[in-house]
């Protein structure tokens, strides 16, 4: 299948479906846009091929995967165009299949709230979700094969972004999201304005000072909803730029780490986590979609 | 049971439950252990003037009840008026005992840093470094450090770090040291990764397995073929007993000055 090929070997064991209500967390910088692997996950749980022999008498029928696309930064012709490009998987076919579904929050009136009025956020909070629980709802419900659902948010951090929520409102959101699917992949980006007033609280907490408190309340929602997934997520997969400069021949880092919601799967499916590795490789996206994946010195290979 | 805190805070359904329990514990006296696992989301939800974390523990904690909160240092918090503590500062202060979490691999560097005299180096967002929110070797799944301290009723504290065994070592360092880990905790120093006479074999160890893909060691008869080599004016450093002296040779066209040169 032209599919698997076009995921590079590297990356298979951590695109391929993960364990049960795992969160993965997807970061990138303005320089390192990880919108190729956002659209590998799609392709890795889209090409797993469909069951469609009738099951034998007594024996369940495999549980078919499907994705559910969420994004607030780009639309659904962009994602279309992309993970056709990347993982040459038929979208339109997948999407008459019931097996991918693209939810637009780029076009959808995001909610006014007022963060001092507990009701106004609450009312803003169940607008988004009821707008993408809709999708997820139609969707479970077309299909009579239990489906195991890849729910991947591109950047709900725009809601703390734009002064929307608060991010513990917008971390309520994405968890009430996560109960209604098999595995959810988040997408922020961590340039470094979005995260240093973390490293301040680390700071304060161990030396009694308050420079946090410097930092505009808009920079700690925004650094805490990010820190927060990486407190829950499975596992955490970086981009992010070369430490010596932009190169020809190398687009990032790839760093792939242990997020703290490993022990969550350290219980129940320890072989996964022993199998899973930690990892930092440099990438090439090409200008076909391609993606190469090396090791650091190596040249270029698969 | 599990008890969660919706997104708007503590609702009237959830006080009920809370306040259920209360009424099932006051008949019974059992003890019971209360354990929250994210104080800091706790602290972000305003309950009037004050931060969330407040009326929950006054609603939980009584003298049957112990609670175990779970509190993320790397969040900054949203309650900064100029006149109140901050929320960790306010569990900290009341808190009976504080266990501060560390990976080990973590620990580990930095000791290694510490001695060979360098910078000690920061791991995951204290790195500054654009797109990094988690250093490599976070949560690792053999075992973690923590540095407990135990606040007595006489008002002294007890400091002690630990080591918390997760499961069996596997890894190549450990599995090929003389000491072992069986204990569920140790203290952090008796780790025989961190016990100085392990140091060298460590260390050993190490560069065999991460670094280097040949053997950096010497077989005996390259170590005696490198003893054998002789070094350039090596005969000039044997049979200098007068102490130190420049040698020099004077060339045709070198003058010889009476108050500077005597040799």
């Amino acid at each position: 299948m032209s599919t698997c090929k076009r995921v590079p070997t590297a990356l298979e064991p951590y695109l391929s479906l993960p364990p049960e209500l795992s969160l993965i967390l997807v970061t990138g910088t303005i320089a390192c846009t990880p919108t190729w692997l956002l659209s590998r996950f799609a392709g890795a749980t889209l090409s797993q091929p469909i069951d469609d022999s009738t099951p034998d008498e007594g024996e369940a029928r495999k549980p078919e995967t499907a994705v559910v696309l969420v994004s607030w930064m780009r639309d659904e012709r962009f994602w279309k165009t992309e993970i056709r490009r990347t993982t040459g998987l038929d979208v339109v076919k997948a999407e008459s299949q019931h097996r991918f579904a693209f939810v637009d929050c780029l076009q959808a009136p995001i909610p006014t709230t007022d963060l001092s009025q507990q009701d106004s956020v609450s009312a803003g909070t169940d607008q988004v979700f009821a707008h993408i629980n809709a999708t997820l709802t139609k969707f479970s419900s077309t299909s009579t094969t239990p489906r195991r659902i890849l729910l991947i948010l591109d950047q709900p951090d725009v809601l703390t972004g734009t002064g929307t929520f608060g991010w513990h409102n917008l971390h309520g959101i994405t968890q009430k999201l996560r109960k209604q699917v098999y595995a959810t992949v988040i997408n922020c980006s961590a340039d470094l304005p979005f995260i240093s007033v973390s490293a301040a609280a680390v700071k304060d907490a161990r030396t009694g000072s308050r420079t946090a408190t410097l930092h505009t309340e808009l920079e700690r929602h925004t650094a805490n909803y990010r820190v927060q997934q990486a407190h829950i997520a499975t596992f955490v997969m970086a981009c992010r730029e070369l430490a010596t400069g932009a190169a020809k021949d190398v687009s990032g880092v790839l760093r792939v780490t242990r997020g703290g919601g490993i022990y969550n799967v350290l219980r129940e499916d320890p072989e996964w986590v022993d199998a899973f590795k930690e990892t930092e490789v440099l990438y090439l996206v090409g200008r076909d979609g391609n993606v190469k994946v090396f090791e650091r010195g190596a040249s270029e290979s698969g | 049971m599990t008890i969660e805190i919706a997104d708007s805070g503590i609702t009237d359904g959830q006080k009920k439950q809370i306040a259920g329990l209360r009424e099932l514990f006051a008949t019974t006296n059992r003890r019971r252990l209360i354990v929250c696992d994210c104080l800091t989301l706790l602290a972000e939800r305003e309950e009037g003037t004050t931060n969330g974390l407040i009326p929950f523990l006054e609603t939980m904690i009584d003298p049957a009840a112990s609670v175990v909160g779970v509190y993320h240092t790397d969040q900054a918090t949203l309650h900064d008026r100029s006149y109140h503590p901050v929320p960790l500062v306010l569990v900290d202060s009341a808190a009976t005992a504080v266990i501060v979490v560390r990976s080990f691999e973590h620990i580990l560097e930095e000791r290694r840093a510490r001695g060979r005299s360098r910078e000690e180096p920061a791991f995951g967002v204290e790195q500054h470094i654009q797109g990094i929110i988690q250093g490599v070797n976070a949560n690792g799944l053999e075992g973690l450090t923590m540095r407990v301290e135990h606040r007595q009723r006489t008002g002294k504290a007890i400091r002690e770090s630990y080591y918390l065994l997760i499961r069996p070592h596997t890894s190549p360092p450990l599995t090929k040291l003389p000491g072992k880990i069986q204990e569920f905790i140790t203290l952090l120093d008796d780790h025989p990764l961190l016990r100085p006479e392990f140091a060298a074999e460590v260390e050993k160890i190490r560069e065999r397995e991460e670094n280097a893909t040949f053997d950096t060691g010497l077989t005996d008869r390259q170590r005696r073929d490198r003893d054998g080599v002789v070094l350039p004016y090596y005969d000039a450093q044997s049979g200098m007993s007068d102490g130190g002296r420049i040698l020099y040779d004077m060339g045709s066209e070198d003058d010889f000055d009476d108050e500077e040169d005597e040799v």
